[in-house]
C-alpha cells in the first residue's frame, strides 16, 4: 500500500483515532441504508400476519423458512430465472462491447461531426420513455420481435447512452501520450483500443458491465410490453403476480420473492466490486 | 467441497421440482389468448371455468394469460393491431375504448345465442352498452355497502343488529363510537376518506349524478354539493392528522387496517371484505347492510362496478373468443367464476347452492343491493378516467381543507367539461395518409443536417489548419464512423423512427387506437392553458432541485469515507449498494410502509430517538411532507453515485496526495483541491445523469403516493403517463415529453457550461 493512497492517509498517521471515527460515520451510513433490506427479510420470514403491525415486529416469532418454498412453488421461478439470466448475459455483453467502442470514438479519434454526434448520444436519453414506448412496439412488432426476449437484450448490441457516456468519462482520463506513442510505432486504431484502452479500462468496464446486468435484471417495463407468453417471464414480472386484488397480497411471499430475486445480484456485485474499485494501478505510474 | 456441490444439486433439483409447470398440449385446436389482469385469488377462480370450458370442447383452447398493467398492455396490442383474442377490462374503459373503434361489437355474435340482455341484471348489462352497441360483457361485479363492528355498537350502547339507515342516523352513531383517550382519539365511528377508492361515490346516496347523459358534466349540482360538503365536514370536524392514522390506503390488506383491528366501528366496503375479515378476525360480529342515504326511506343505493370481457378489434379468433364468453354467461360458470372470486352474480337467475355455498354471511344483501335500481354505475362518458382523477384530487384539497365544496366542485366541472367538450368535437375526420410518412421524412431531413453540420465542421478544420485533409490518420472520418457505427445503426433501427413518431404525434390528436389527426400547434398551446401541467412541472423541478444536490453530496461523503480503504469498506460498499439492487416495486413498498403516520418504523425511531418528544408524522399524507420525504427516499437508492465516485477517486495517484501532504495541506484541502478536482469528469457524468433521471422520476413515487395528497407529489412523467394512458391522448403526451426534453437539454447545456470551467480531464 502507497503512503498516501486516500486524503485520509496522513490524518490516520498523526491522529489513530480517527480511523474509529471514519468506522463509525460508515457503519451508521450503512445499516441506515441497509435498514429497509433487513426489514424485508425480517418480514420475509414472519407468518401473515405479523407482516404490518404497531409497534413493529422485528424478530418473527417462527421462522418460517415454508415462506420460501411457497414462494417457489407459488410461481415457475426456476423458468422464470433461466429467462432472466440468459437476458441479462446477452444485455451485459451487448452493451459493453459496443458501448466500448462507442466511447473510443468520441474519445481518442477526432472526426468531424465527433462533438455534435456526442450532443446527439447524450440527448436521446433525455426522451421520455413512454412517449417512444407505443412506436417502439411497432418496429418491435414489425421485426416480429414481440412475444420474445429478444427486445431485452439485441438492443444492447448497438450501445447505450449511459454506457458510452460513462466509459467516455473514463477514457478522457488516459493520457494523450500513451496512444499517440502506440500510433507512431504503427499501431492501428483497433489495437490501440485493444490493447492499450481496454486493459486499462477493467474498472469502469466492469462498471458499466454490472450496472446493464442490474438494469437488466430489474427491468419490468421491458418485460411486461414485450412478452406475451409465461414460458418468457422474468423474474421481476413473475413478481407481480404475489400482488393480487381483492383476494389480499400476500406480503410474505412478496418479500420473499424480492429476497430471492436480489439475492443473486447481490452475490454477483460482492464478488465483483473488487474490481471495480481495485483502480488502475498503471495509471499511477505515469505522471501525466 | 464436494458436500457443497451436493447440496447446491438437492436445492436445485428441490426448486425444479416444486417449481410450477405450465403448458399442456392444445394441439389441433384454435387458441384463444385471454389477458386479464387477476392474479392470486381471483385468477384461480376464472382460470378454473377456463379449464371447463377447454375440457366441454374440442375445437377451442383458450390460455389465460394473467397480465400486470392491463390497460396499458391491451391499449399498445390493440393499436399495434395484435391484441389478444378476449381481453378484460374494468366498466370504466368501456366508453373510451368503444369510442376510439378499439372493439369488436357484439350484436351479431349474440343473435340466438344464450347471451342476452334478459338474463342479466340491468345495470351490469348496460355497463357494456354504449351508443347502441353491446361492446362488452360483464365477467365479474361489484357491488358495495356499509360494514359495521357489532361488538363495537354494543360497547357504545348502540343495538348491535340495527345500522344507521340515514346520513344524519351514520353520524350520530359515529360520533356516539368515538372513543377518546387523555385527548387522542383512539377510536372512529366512520370515516370517508378511510380508503377513497370511490371519491365521486357519495354523490349516489345524496341522489346526485355526474352527467346528464348527453352534453353537461353536471359536478357541481346541489345534491353533488351536499355530498361534498358531508364528505368535508368530517374532516373539519376531527384533526385531520388524526383521522390519518385510521387512514387503510396503505395497509388495507393487513391487520392493522383500521376497521380489522377494531379501531373503526363502519365502513363503506364491497363484497370482497367478508374475505379479510375471515382472514384476520374471524372472531369478529360483523354486520352488512346497505349504506345509509340522506333521505329516510329512499330505496337503497350502492356503486356498482363490473369486470367486463371484450374482444379487441384486430382479434384473430374473435368468432372463436365469443364462444368464450357466451359460456361464461351460462348459469353454472358464472356462479362458479362468481362464487370463486367471493362476489355476487350479474345475472337475473341466481341458484340457491350459490347462496348456500356462498362464504359471505350477507350475500342475499348484496346480491338484492346488485339486483334493485339504486345500483349506480358509473357515467359512460369516454373521459371518465380524467374525470375520476380530477374528483379525486378535489376531494384531498376537500380533505385537507384547501377549497369549499363549491370551489372544487366547480373547478372539477370547468376542467372536465372543456375536456367533454372537446371530445365531443372531436369529428371523425379520417387522417391524412402522409402522417405516417412523416416520421421517414424527418428522419431524412435529420440525417441531412448533420451531414451538413459535418461538411462545414471540416471545412473549417481545414481553414484552420490549412490543410485540406490533416496528416494524422486518425482524424479520418471513416475511422471515427467505423467505431461509432454499432451506436449509429441501433440510433436508426431503434430510436430515430420511435423518436421522429412521437414529434409528429406531437402535433396531432393521436388516441393510440385510432391513426393521428394533425391539429398544428393546437397540443401546446392546450398545454400552457393546462393547471395540471404546470403543477407537475412545478413539482418535478422543486424535485429535482433538492434530489440532485442532496444525492450527489451523499453520494459523495460515502464515497470519501470509503476511499480511506478501511478493514470492511467491501461490507460497507455492499450494504450502502444493496438499495439499488432491489426490484423498484419491493423498495417502494417498503417505504409505504415505513413512512407510514400511525405504525411506520421512521416514527417509531424518531420518537424513540427523541423520547416520545417528536410527533407520529403522516409523511405521505401532509402537503409540506409529501415531496421532501420522496426525495429522502430517492436518496436511499444512490449507491450506484457511490460506486462510480469511488472507483474514480481509487484511480487518483497517490503521488499527488503525497505531494499535497508535503505541502502541508489540510484533509479539507485536499478533498477540495485534490479530490474533487480528478474525480470531475465523473462527478459531471453523474450530475448530468441525475438532472435527467430526476425531471423523469416515475415509478416509486406513482407506487408510494400516485400523486398525492392533492398533486403535491403528482411529477411531470406521472402527467404524461395519464395523458397517454388513462385519457388516450398520446399527441399531448408526446407534445408533453418534447417539453420535458427541452428543459433537460436546457439545464444539460447549463451543466455543461459550468463544467467547461470546472471539469479537469487528465487525459486531454
Amino acid at each position: 500500500m502507497a503512503a498516501a493512497d486516500s486524503p485520509f492517509s496522513s490524518t490516520f498517521r498523526r491522529r489513530p483515532w480517527t480511523r474509529g471515527i471514519v468506522h463509525l460515520l460508515l457503519i451508521a451510513g450503512s445499516l441506515m441504508f441497509a435498514f429497509p433490506v433487513l426489514w424485508m427479510i425480517s418480514t420475509s420470514l414472519k407468518p401473515l400476519r405479523e407482516a404490518l403491525t404497531s409497534p413493529p415486529v422485528w424478530i418473527p416469532s417462527t421462522i418460517q423458512w415454508q415462506n420460501y418454498v411457497a414462494t417457489i412453488e407459488y410461481i415457475p421461478f426456476l423458468r422464470y430465472t433461466i429467462n432472466t439470466v440468459v437476458v441479462c448475459t446477452l444485455a451485459t455483453l451487448g452493451t459493453t462491447l459496443s458501448s466500448a467502442l462507442v466511447a473510443f470514438s468520441f474519445t481518442r479519434l477526432e472526426w468531424p461531426g465527433r462533438n455534435l454526434l456526442f450532443g446527439l448520444t447524450l440527448a436521446t436519453m433525455m426522451v421520455p420513455f413512454p412517449v417512444v414506448m407505443v412506436p417502439l412496439y411497432g418496429v418491435y412488432r414489425e421485426l416480429g420481435w414481440v412475444g420474445s426476449l429478444k427486445p431485452l437484450w439485441v438492443p444492447t448490441f448497438f450501445g447505450s447512452a449511459f454506457s458510452i457516456f460513462l466509459l467516455r468519462q473514463f477514457f478522457l482520463r488516459i493520457p494523450k501520450s500513451l496512444p499517440e506513442a502506440m500510433s507512431l510505432d504503427g499501431a492501428s486504431e483497433l489495437r490501440i483500443f485493444r490493447q492499450l484502452y481496454l486493459p486499462l479500462s477493467k474498472a469502469p468496464l466492469a462498471v458499466v458491465a454490472f450496472f446493464q446486468l442490474m438494469y437488466s435484471w430489474n427491468d419490468l417495463l421491458g418485460p411486461i410490453l414485450y412478452l406475451t407468453d409465461q414460458s418468457t417471464y422474468t423474474l421481476t414480472l413473475g413478481l407481480q403476480a404475489y400482488r393480487s386484488q381483492q383476494g389480499g397480497t400476500e406480503w410474505h411471499y412478496l418479500m420473499a420473492a424480492s429476497v430471492m430475486t436480489t439475492l443473486p445480484i447481490v452475490v454477483v456485485f460482492f464478488l465483483v466490486q473488487r474490481a471495480f474499485f481495485q483502480g488502475v494501478s498503471s495509471l499511477q505510474n505515469v505522471e501525466g | 467441497m464436494r458436500s457443497w456441490l451436493a447440496l447446491i444439486a438437492l436445492a436445485l433439483s428441490f426448486a425444479i421440482g416444486r417449481s410450477a409447470r405450465g403448458d399442456e398440449a392444445a394441439a389441433g385446436r384454435v387458441r384463444v389468448t385471454y389477458w386479464e389482469k387477476w392474479t392470486g385469488m381471483e385468477k384461480a377462480a376464472m382460470e378454473a371455468v377456463v379449464q371447463d370450458f377447454n375440457r366441454s370442447q374440442s375445437r377451442i383452447w383458450v390460455e389465460y394469460q394473467a397480465v400486470s398493467v392491463y390497460q396499458q398492455k391491451t391499449l399498445i396490442a390493440t393499436a399495434g393491431g395484435d391484441p389478444p383474442d378476449v381481453a378484460g377490462l374494468l366498466a370504466a374503459d368501456i366508453a373510451d375504448f368503444a369510442d376510439k373503434n378499439a372493439l369488436i361489437p357484439l350484436d351479431d355474435f349474440m343473435r340466438g345465442t344464450e347471451l342476452r340482455r334478459e338474463r342479466y341484471l340491468p345495470t351490469f348489462w348496460d355497463m357494456g352498452v354504449h351508443r347502441g352497441h353491446t361492446w362488452a360483457v360483464v365477467s365479474v361485479p361489484i357491488v358495495v355497502a356499509l360494514h359495521w363492528n357489532k361488538d363495537l355498537f354494543e360497547k357504545a350502547g348502540l343495538d348491535p343488529e340495527r345500522p344507521p339507515r340515514t346520513i344524519a342516523e351514520l353520524d350520530a352513531f359515529g360520533q356516539k363510537l368515538d372513543r377518546f383517550q387523555d385527548g387522542k382519539l383512539v377510536a372512529l365511528g366512520f370515516y370517508p376518506a378511510d380508503t377513497n377508492w370511490w371519491p365521486y361515490g357519495w354523490s349516489f346516496w345524496f341522489g346526485g349524478r355526474l352527467w346528464d347523459g348527453g352534453a353537461n358534466i353536471t359536478i357541481d349540482a346541489p345534491e353533488n354539493v351536499r355530498a361534498f360538503s358531508w364528505f368535508q365536514s368530517y374532516a373539519r370536524r376531527y384533526e385531520v392528522a388524526e383521522l390519518q392514522n385510521f387512514s387503510n390506503e396503505a395497509n388495507f390488506d393487513s391487520a392493522q387496517n383500521s376497521f380489522l383491528s377494531g379501531r373503526l366501528a363502519m365502513v363503506l366496503q364491497g363484497v370482497w371484505m367478508g374475505n379479510f375479515i375471515q382472514k384476520y378476525r374471524p372472531d369478529m360480529r360483523w354486520g352488512a347492510a346497505p349504506f345509509p342515504s340522506e333521505k329516510a326511506g329512499a330505496a337503497p343505493v350502492t356503486i356498482a362496478d363490473a369486470d367486463m370481457l371484450v374482444i379487441p378489434n384486430g382479434a384473430r379468433h374473435p368468432r372463436e373468443a365469443f364462444e368464450f364468453i357466451e359460456y361464461l354467461s351460462r348459469q353454472g360458470p358464472m356462479e362458479k367464476a362468481c362464487l370463486g372470486q367471493k362476489k355476487t352474480s350479474p345475472l337475473r337467475e341466481v341458484s340457491a347452492a350459490f347462496f348456500r355455498e356462498h362464504k359471505n354471511p350477507y350475500i342475499r344483501m348484496f346480491q338484492d343491493l346488485a339486483s334493485s335500481p339504486g345500483a349506480m354505475a358509473q357515467p359512460r362518458i369516454s373521459v371518465w378516467n380524467e374525470y375520476t382523477l380530477e374528483i379525486r384530487n378535489a376531494s384531498q384539497r376537500l380533505w385537507l381543507g384547501e377549497a369549499t365544496p363549491e370551489q372544487a366542485l366547480a373547478d372539477v366541472e370547468a376542467v372536465i367539461q372543456k375536456s367533454w367538450d372537446r371530445e365531443q368535437r372531436r369529428q371523425s375526420a379520417p387522417a391524412s395518409p402522409w402522417l405516417s410518412r412523416l416520421p421517414f421524412f424527418l428522419i431524412a431531413l435529420a440525417a441531412g443536417a448533420i451531414a451538413f453540420a459535418v461538411v462545414r465542421e471540416r471545412r473549417v478544420q481545414a481553414r484552420v489548419t490549412g490543410v485540406a485533409q490533416p496528416v494524422r490518420s486518425n482524424a479520418s472520418l471513416w475511422k471515427g464512423l467505423g467505431f461509432f457505427s454499432p451506436w449509429g445503426v441501433g440510433l436508426g433501427l431503434f430510436l430515430a423512427y420511435p423518436v421522429m413518431s412521437s414529434v409528429v404525434y406531437s402535433f396531432c390528436d393521436y388516441s393510440v387506437l385510432s391513426p393521428p389527426r394533425w391539429v398544428g400547434l393546437q397540443n401546446y398551446a392546450d398545454l400552457l392553458d393546462d393547471e395540471v401541467f404546470w403543477i407537475a412541472l412545478k413539482n418535478t423541478l422543486i424535485y429535482a432541485a433538492l434530489a440532485l444536490p442532496f444525492g450527489l453530496l451523499v453520494a459523495l461523503w460515502f464515497a470519501i469515507l470509503l476511499d480511506a480503504k478501511l478493514r470492511g469498506s467491501s461490507l460497507y460498499r455492499t450494504l450502502l449498494f444493496l438499495p439499488a439492487l432491489m426490484p423498484i416495486v419491493a423498495g417502494a413498498i417498503i417505504w409505504l410502509w415505513m413512512l407510514n403516520g400511525e405504525f411506520g418504523v421512521v416514527n417509531h425511531f424518531l420518537s424513540e430517538l427523541s423520547f416520545g418528544a417528536f410527533p407520529k408524522i403522516s409523511w405521505l399524507a401532509e402537503r409540506s411532507y409529501a415531496l421532501p420525504a420522496l426525495v429522502v427516499v430517492s436518496t436511499w437508492g444512490v449507491g450506484q453515485t457511490v460506486v462510480t465516485l469511488l472507483a474514480a477517486m481509487q484511480d487518483v495517484p497517490s503521488s499527488i496526495y503525497e505531494a499535497a501532504d508535503i505541502d502541508g495541506a489540510s484533509f479539507w484541502q485536499k478533498i477540495r483541491h485534490v479530490t474533487l478536482p480528478m474525480i470531475s469528469p465523473v462527478v459531471y457524468f453523474n450530475a448530468v445523469i441525475g438532472i435527467i433521471g430526476a425531471l423523469q422520476v416515475f415509478a416509486t413515487p406513482y407506487i408510494m403516493t400516485a400523486g398525492g395528497p392533492a398533486r403535491a407529489t403528482l411529477f411531470y412523467t406521472q402527467r404524461l403517463y395519464e395523458n397517454a394512458f388513462y385519457f388516450l391522448r398520446m399527441g399531448y403526451a408526446c407534445a408533453m415529453a418534447w417539453i420535458l426534453f427541452l428543459v433537460v437539454l436546457g439545464l444539460t447545456l447549463l451543466a455543461h457550461r459550468i463544467g467547461q470551467s470546472r471539469v479537469h480531464y487528465t487525459g486531454v
